[in-house]
């Protein structure tokens, strides 16, 4: 009876051990991410997918949803980082300036940081190369291109397979496309640049700031067209109704409530998720075209990747415990060395393959996946085309919150066009001078 | 005679079917966003957007209450509220009524001229003390705990200090000295005899502190941290994100967060308003 | 001779108030005075603050959004504590009829400073929403012409938060309502006596009756107004184009979206002296017209 109750005791002990062994041998870091709602579990099975993929480092993806940057400023104060992180919001640079993140090519050594600029794409690291050192990785960038209704355009006597190529015949396929109620408020707008000064301003051809991260938008004549043509829609469309009608629909860009979706927009400038989206939410009577570039008017970039760092790019703080183990779940997450699974990540949150070879969109995974939506091809297209980043100013914070005033000033007619560029070039400038005295 | 008495009866009638119109169209007013709110937490998605809009769901849909407490994490975040909300109640009643029993009951020279001090921090700014007061919690190491949000309420918060110093000076000071030539101590007349009578000026330092604490956004906003700290007036703000806004579970979760203090607030009311109106905040 | 006796008394009413000492040591004095020397630093928390003199100061003095700011605030509490103050007093005086069913009555007029702001924000942006908004939709029903931008109107977003404050007056009214509750029945029989209208008696008694709440619900509303933040945090941002861009949600932003810890603390400090000087203008203006008479109880 004892020796059997021993036996059992030690049967037990060794269950334990045996169990507890590999965890115990596992570096663990955390990593801090914000996609909330159904995201977070996207999220938490690539977390789980890296832990499965090896068994030296187990991963922990934490939502931070909330004031992102304030968190990692006071963390870093505390002295208690996350050991890789998900940038989010604006004002990374400035933090990077001051030495809050390790330089990632230098934690990747030489030839390791040389092989992968040979297999990534250069918007990967270009938006976060800053005097000659990386400091963040973008895993994911968002492909632009123009969604058309195909159905509207039919009904307004448009080609349907013949999207606007050029701003020009943007305005006027919108034009025909805008209807208004029996209240005389626009009902379904044919297209309008919600996208503001920033997004067009690129695709206009025109530059933020200068190679220092000074504001240069006010000097550049692109920008101020791009400035130009948001203005002309407020103009021509009656100021009062397009606030009401983008007050009626600017929440809703995701899920059943997405204005594309619900017929209120004919023409949209938007990333390829939407296809997923349009997907899960639209019936067989739904029929949608891709324009192979976005609109752009002489001159300006044709391909559709903006790039920031704002947007998810992955660095690893100082306070890091593991930056090697850090780094690791980078390469991971980016797909460099592990395409079987980045071709599963591009399946789960449409982010697009970052690999210059392609080799991800060869994966049974991708193929399989671009079977069920072969609408990802014209992204890829998009992607190959052109693909370039916001430029780095160690004021983006405030510059950013600058221009998109600039562009309500502009866009609501409170302010002519340049005077809005100008005087929210001045304030920055200001801020710019001062950091860097 | 008669006459007249009827002609009087029946202007009082008029009168009085006057004011309950002229409420009932002002409350209306008043609770049409809590009625809109619970509206359209029942609605389907299909009927949220619609002109012109649909004041009353065609069929009831709780799919969105399901949402409310599965999107966010809806009963740690009331817990976490609740534990904040309970321990701040706590602070402030016993600390503001210990304080305030300093200022009124007991007579020394500079009493007086310190509680000039006591109001005059009440026009300081929260912004003025925030930044280094997040600094001080910084140091301390209470940053992502609930402790920057509680304890200052057991430091006799200036507002409610004041509202209860103008109550114990209502209170006969003769109560006091009676007991004090019986040899009571001074904690022992503030417990046994101060205390009770000032219960319905305490129920009103109570309520303005739930609410304050239930409500309060900036506060949790600048020192939690971790999610699974937040509270819900931080938590209501998760439904709405650059992606997406779910509005159907921002208003079911809304109405959770709301109803319970409609309705403590219903049957607590009497006691509330009898209470203010005896700390006569009138100075 | 007294002196012992003074002394115990000293010590035991230091001894209760030592809460409250500890705590205006800690918590106000103590960051009171840190934020003059934090307004006299570039500091952005993470690297050691860095003495710079008054040149916060200076910048403040020329920053054109400084200036914005303080327009904004003071525009909105222009509008904002006239406006509440009257409708509180109006809404107290309509809660302190007898009538029955009134706890229901108080406790609907009392629901939306229940609410929490971010629901109430969220329910306001949707009822005042351009195309989809009930109100909108009301006024196309009776005057069959499209409504205004509200929130998106750079002209109107100000006016449209103060309508929301407006809505949630709950509180103020109830702290009225229990000064109406003390005003003698007597005054009001006798006013009655020499045929007072209601109006009358409203203007010549309660109001000059209640007329220290009113000081203290306008004093907190001054305090309250110059650090309006929350509502605009949530809702608008600050914008459109700037326009509910209030000194709170700047100083805000400062200190924590553009890495100006000391900036902000400045900010903050300017604050005050607007809100002091603002009190003791209104403390003084007002003795001429608070009654004081009422106050033994």
């Amino acid at each position: 009876m004892l020796k059997r109750r021993c036996s059992l005791v030690l049967t037990v002990i060794m269950i334990v051990l045996l169990a507890a062994a590999p965890t115990f041998a596992k570096t663990k870091i955390t990593y801090w991410h914000q996609w909330t709602g159904q995201w977070t579990k996207v999220l938490e099975d690539i977390a789980q997918m890296f832990n499965e993929s090896q068994d030296e480092i187990e991963v922990t993806a934490v939502v931070v949803p909330e004031n992102f940057r304030e968190r990692l400023m006071s963390s870093a104060a505390v002295g208690d980082m996350p050991d890789v992180v998900s940038l989010t919001g604006d004002g990374n640079l400035y933090m990077a300036e001051r030495g809050l993140f390790h330089a990632i090519d230098k934690l990747m050594g030489e030839d390791e940081w040389k092989r992968f600029q040979e297999w990534a794409l250069p918007v990967v690291w270009e938006v976060n190369d800053w005097k000659g050192h990386v400091w963040a990785l973008t895993p994911y960038i968002d492909c632009h291109t123009l969604y058309y209704n195909k159905h509207f355009f039919s009904e307004a006597g448009l080609d349907p397979e013949a999207p606007p190529l050029t701003i020009d015949e943007l305005d006027a396929h919108a034009e025909k496309l805008t209807r208004y109620d029996a209240r005389g408020n626009i009902d379904v707008i044919g297209f309008y640049p919600s996208a503001g000064v920033t997004y067009w301003g690129t695709v206009f051809g025109g530059d933020l700031v200068d190679d220092r991260g000074a504001p240069s938008f006010h000097k550049d004549p692109k920008m101020l067209e791009a400035m130009e043509w948001i203005a002309s829609y407020s103009h021509k469309y009656d100021v009062t109704k397009l606030v009401a009608f983008e007050a009626g629909i600017s929440e809703e860009r995701a899920g059943a409530l997405d204005p594309f979706i619900s017929g209120k927009i004919a023409m949209q400038q938007q990333g390829q998720w939407v296809i997923i989206n349009l997907a899960n939410y639209t019936g067989d009577d739904f029929s949608y075209g891709l324009a192979p570039h976005s609109p752009t008017p002489p001159g300006g970039r044709k391909g559709g990747t903006l790039v920031r760092s704002a947007y998810g790019a992955l660095a690893v703080p100082k306070g890091s415990k593991n930056p090697e183990a850090a780094l690791e779940f980078i390469k991971f997450w980016i797909g460099y060395g592990y395409e079987a699974q980045r071709a599963k990540i591009f399946e789960w949150g449409a982010w697009m393959p970052l690999d210059r070879a392609q080799k991800i969109w060869e994966e049974p995974t991708t193929v399989q996946y671009l079977n069920m939506f072969p609408q990802f091809a014209a992204f890829r297209d998009v992607l190959n085309m052109q693909s370039w980043a916001v430029m780095q100013s160690p004021v983006d914070s405030f510059l950013f919150d600058r221009i998109g005033a600039a562009n309500d000033y502009a866009r609501l007619l409170e302010k002519d066009p340049a005077k809005a560029l100008e005087d929210a070039a001045a304030d920055v400038m200001k801020e710019f001078d001062r950091i860097n005295r | 005679m008669s006459e007249g008495v009827k002609v009087m009866h029946h202007q009082k009638t008029t009168s009085r079917v006057l004011n309950h119109l002229v409420l009932i169209f002002f409350a209306a007013l008043f609770a049409l966003p809590l009625f809109w709110l619970i509206s359209t937490s029942l609605k389907p998605n299909t009927e949220i957007f619609v002109f012109p809009p649909k004041w009353i769901p065609s069929q009831v849909f709780w799919g969105h209450y399901k949402t409310a407490i599965q999107f966010i994490p809806f009963f740690r975040y009331l817990s976490n509220t609740i534990l904040i909300c309970a321990s701040s109640v706590l602070g402030s009643v016993i600390s503001a009524s210990l304080v305030a029993y300093g200022f009124s009951r007991i007579a020394w020279p500079e009493r007086d001229a310190i509680f000039v001090v006591v109001i005059a921090t009440m026009m300081i700014p929260f912004a003025v003390t925030m930044i280094p007061m997040f600094v001080v919690f910084n140091k301390l190491r209470w940053i992502n705990t609930f402790k920057p949000l509680v304890a200052p309420t057991y430091f006799g918060p200036a507002f409610y200090v004041f509202l209860l110093r103008q109550f114990f000076m209502t209170i006969p000071l003769e109560l006091s000295d009676a007991a004090r030539i019986d040899g009571a101590s001074e904690f022992f007349i503030y417990r046994a005899i101060v205390l009770p009578l000032a219960r319905p000026a305490l129920a009103v330092v109570a309520l303005f502190q739930f609410i304050g604490s239930w409500n309060d956004f900036l506060g949790p906003l600048i020192y939690l941290r971790s999610t699974e700290k937040y509270t819900l007036a931080l938590g209501l703000q998760q439904f709405r994100s650059a992606l997406l806004t779910e509005w159907g579970g921002l208003m079911a979760a809304s109405t959770l967060v709301t109803l319970p203090i409609v309705i403590l607030f219903f049957f607590t009311q009497r006691t509330f308003i009898q209470g203010i109106s005896l700390t006569g905040i009138k100075g | 001779m007294a002196s012992a006796a003074v002394k115990k008394r000293r010590i035991q009413g230091l001894l209760f108030i030592s809460p409250w000492l500890i705590g205006f040591l800690a918590f106000t004095l103590y960051p009171f005075i840190s934020s003059i020397y934090y307004s006299m630093t570039a500091y952005d928390v993470i690297s050691p603050p860095e003495f710079i003199g008054l040149e916060n100061y200076v910048n403040m003095a020329e920053d054109p959004l400084v200036r914005k700011a303080l327009y904004n605030t003071f525009y909105y509490a222009v509008f904002a504590i006239p406006l509440s103050t009257i409708w509180g007093i109006c809404v107290a005086l309509l809660l302190n009829l007898k009538v029955r069913g009134m706890t229901l009555y108080r406790t609907l007029f009392y629901i939306p400073s229940i609410v929490p702001v971010v629901a109430s924000s969220m329910v306001w942006l949707w009822l005042l929403n351009p195309q989809y908004g009930i109100i909108n939709g009301l006024i196309y029903l009776f005057f069959n012409h499209p409504g205004p931008g509200w929130f998106a109107d750079p002209k109107l977003s100000k006016m449209s938060l103060v309508f929301m404050s407006l809505w949630g007056i709950g509180q103020t009214a109830l702290i009225y309502l229990a000064s109406l509750q003390d005003v003698p029945e007597s005054l009001y029989e006798s006013a009655d006596l020499d045929g007072a209208t209601t109006l009358q008696k409203v203007i010549h008694i309660t109001v000059p009756m209640i007329s220290p709440v009113i000081l203290f619900n306008v004093i907190m509303g001054l305090i309250g107004t110059f650090q309006y933040f929350t509502q605009a945090y949530i809702m608008t941002g600050g914008g459109p184009a700037d326009s509910t861009l209030f000194y709170a949600l700047y100083l805000y932003n400062n200190a924590f979206n553009f890495f100006k810890m000391g900036y902000a603390s400045a900010m903050a400090w300017l604050m005050f002296l607007v809100i002091f000087v603002m009190t003791a203008l209104t403390f003084k203006a007002s003795s001429r017209f608070v009654y004081y008479g009422g106050e033994t109880r």
